[in-house]
């Protein structure tokens, strides 16, 4: 599925619970969500941990009389997080600052936040980035590194509410870190460096030089 | 249609699963295990008259593969056959990854096949929004109504209804049903200048029917709260102390347990590395976790899918056992003491603790007093441990100077600080009562539930300072 795919089941998802919200009595908000992740992060140049992650949900706030009721929940069981959001509602104390849920408006399209190479990139190749970063400190025998890591994500997400406001999202994310040490020869350690990078290159340009 | 639970659900996953640790398998791994989490729960808090309530509904698995030391992690929110499978295939992907760079070592995983249903009466899930927040008002109103110097007030209410499967290659199938609930206040109050805070906790593995016998939090926390403003700020110098459960159980678990955690001995940042079997404290001294205890840090199975049972951990000053997971228990030939948990499906499972006290003594509360001069410290607030060196401070809720086993002043304000390996040799009577107080802990940013506390404990010359 395509990140624009994805956008268009998430938005369809966020319309059919608030379609359950009986728009005479109350104010509904829905906003799920969608991403996979992958991170790697060594101590020591040993690994530390590898982990990827997959996940979904949706959140949806209910307001009746300026009382606020929140449920979230896994993308199954969305029913369920609009009833629980509902009775919250009905059972809370209202919040004497709360006007309303915002009115369907033009919001500014932003633009350059997917990069199709870092959404592509497989586990194992995340996993060797965090190894060649550690790697790429080893210039000298004084320098001892620490941590390092790297982690690349992407998402999509979708809102909408009772009023009419309705979007999408969807970016990439990359990022490698390290710490690294020198040492004195009373063993002392005297600096101490840590870099991150949050990448908006091409993975071929990741070079990492402390 | 008929609704089918989220325990049904779960279980009707059971070829979803084992195909998933197949396929590890298949690809190499040589150990894989799964967790797959249902949840849900509700989450309450009134401050100053705004309530905020939020619900959750979650499904979720967590796979990791095993190869030579390396470990692959993976979770998903997509637990149906493929969504599994395609986790354990990204598990076993990263295992294979940084198989070259993971400490080389092999693991024995014991197995077990066992359900374990909750004792809980009332099920979270079976009580309305309205009557778990008419619980929290309550205790707001009643914190407010006791004094007029109550200026500000938070009462915070959650509950959660956890059903887990973990299952294993080896055989493991364990379906457990964990229910928590707890309520907590914290009250301020104020006379001019002065501010002074209270707090009440009320937590543990049941259900609704933990707050029906008037569990009043708000009240106790007010009352404190109040109490302080007219107390004196404590003295400094080097007393002889008494420490109530509450204050005993956080020294119990931030000053001892952490250090006594396997990953901390591996990685060479515990006090307690190589004091196996040595005396590092006192007679009087026995701490104990145990995690089959129906408390807030109640666990049948722990994440690892490893029968938990009580462990002694120090006794009678000597040290017997770390906590350790499958990894550390192996590393360090130990073996798993089932001491492996995960906040959620989403993190892998680490070494933790569960519920964690002193175990009582012989003493009774008014013996332990007999002739004593000293500072009678009174919950816990605040404070931190330096874990390689065991350097703690902690700040209590309140004190009592006692004067030849007399209560005197009251106090507030006070904090004591030792050397974990140093306070341990100067405990000299513990009391034969035993109260716990729910808790939560963070650990490699993970937070799990937690309950510490145990007796009344007697020390002599501590630090006594404010902070």
């Amino acid at each position: 599925m395509t990140h624009t795919e994805r956008e268009a089941t998430l938005l369809e998802i966020c319309t059919r619970a608030l379609a359950l919200v009986d728009t005479s009595i109350y104010q509904g908000e829905a906003f799920a969500t969608h991403s996979n992740s992958v991170s790697a992060e060594l101590e020591k140049g040993k690994i530390k941990s590898s982990q990827s992650g997959f996940e979904s949900g949706i959140g949806i706030r209910i307001f009746k009389d300026g009382s606020m009721g929140y449920a979230h929940a896994s993308l199954e069981r969305v029913e369920f997080a609009v009833k629980q959001a509902i009775s919250a509602s009905r059972a809370g104390r209202p919040d004497k600052d709360f006007k309303s849920l915002p009115p369907a408006e033009r919001y500014p399209i932003v633009s350059g936040t997917w990069d199709n190479t870092i959404a592509s990139l497989d586990v194992s190749t995340v996993a060797q980035l965090a190894i060649d970063v550690a790697d790429a400190s080893r210039i000298d025998k004084r320098i001892e590194i620490v941590n390092s890591g790297a982690s690349v994500g992407r998402w999509s997400d979708a809102i909408a509410n009772t009023f009419g406001v309705s979007g999408t999202d969807s970016g990439t994310q990359a990022a490698r870190g390290k710490t690294a040490e020198t040492a004195s020869s009373t063993r002392h350690r005297g600096v101490s460096i840590s870099m991150l990078i949050r990448l908006e290159v091409r993975p071929e340009r990741w070079r990492c030089v402390v | 249609m008929e609704m089918r639970s989220p325990m049904q659900e779960l279980s009707e996953k059971r070829d979803d699963i084992e195909q998933a640790l197949s396929t590890a398998r298949e690809r190499g791994a040589q150990f894989a295990d799964i967790r797959l989490e249902s949840s849900e729960g509700t989450s309450i808090s009134a401050k100053d008259g705004m309530t905020k309530i939020n619900s959750s509904n979650e499904l979720g698995a967590g796979i990791r593969a095993f190869l030579e030391g390396a470990w692959g992690f993976a979770y998903t929110t997509q637990v149906d056959r493929r969504g599994m499978t395609d986790c354990a295939e990204r598990a076993i992907s990263l295992a294979k990854a940084v198989y070259e760079r993971a400490e080389k070592f092999s693991i024995e995983v014991s197995a077990f096949e066992d359900t374990v249903k909750t004792t809980a009466q009332r099920l979270p899930t079976q009580v309305s929004i309205a009557d778990k927040l008419g619980y929290v008002l309550q205790q707001e109103r009643e914190a407010k109504e006791m004094d007029k110097r109550v200026s500000s007030t938070e009462i915070g209410y959650s509950d959660i209804v956890l059903h887990k499967i973990i299952a294993n290659s080896e055989g493991t199938y364990v379906d457990e049903t964990v229910v928590r609930s707890i309520a907590r206040a914290m009250i301020f109050a104020k006379e001019g200048a002065l501010r002074q805070s209270g707090y009440k906790a009320k937590g543990d593995s049941r259900g609704f029917e933990l707050f029906l016998d008037g569990a009043d939090i708000g009240r106790t926390a007010a009352t404190q709260a109040v109490s302080l403003l007219d107390a004196k700020p404590a003295p400094s110098g080097q007393f002889d102390a008494v420490l109530d459960p509450s204050l005993s159980g956080v020294f119990a678990h931030e000053a001892f347990g952490h250090a006594a955690e396997a990953d901390a001995i591996i990685s060479g940042t515990s006090i307690l590395a190589g004091k196996l079997t040595q005396k590092i404290g006192s007679e009087a001294v026995t701490i104990v976790d145990d995690p089959t205890l129906l408390s807030y840090g109640y666990m049948g199975y722990d994440d690892e899918g490893i029968q938990t049972r009580r462990k002694v951990l120090l006794e009678r000053g000597i040290l017997q056992t770390y906590l350790t997971d499958i990894e550390t228990g192996s590393r360090l030939g130990l073996g798993t003491n089932g001491s492996a948990r995960a906040q959620r499906y989403d993190a892998p499972p680490i070494v933790r603790m569960s519920n964690t006290f002193f175990e009582p003594g012989d003493y009774a509360f008014d013996e332990l007093l007999e002739g004593f001069s000293g500072i009678y410290f009174v919950g816990w607030q605040y404070g931190y441990t330096t874990p390689t060196t065991g350097m703690f401070t902690f700040k209590s809720r309140e004190a009592y100077a006692v004067e030849h086993g007399e209560l005197r002043d009251h106090l507030r304000d006070a904090a004591l600080s030792a050397m974990t390996l140093e306070i341990l040799h100067k405990i000299n009577a513990i009391t034969r009562t035993l109260s716990f107080d729910p808790g939560t802990c963070g650990k490699g940013g993970q937070m799990t539930p937690n309950t510490t506390g145990g007796a009344y404990m007697r020390v002599s010359d501590v630090v006594v300072g404010g902070i």
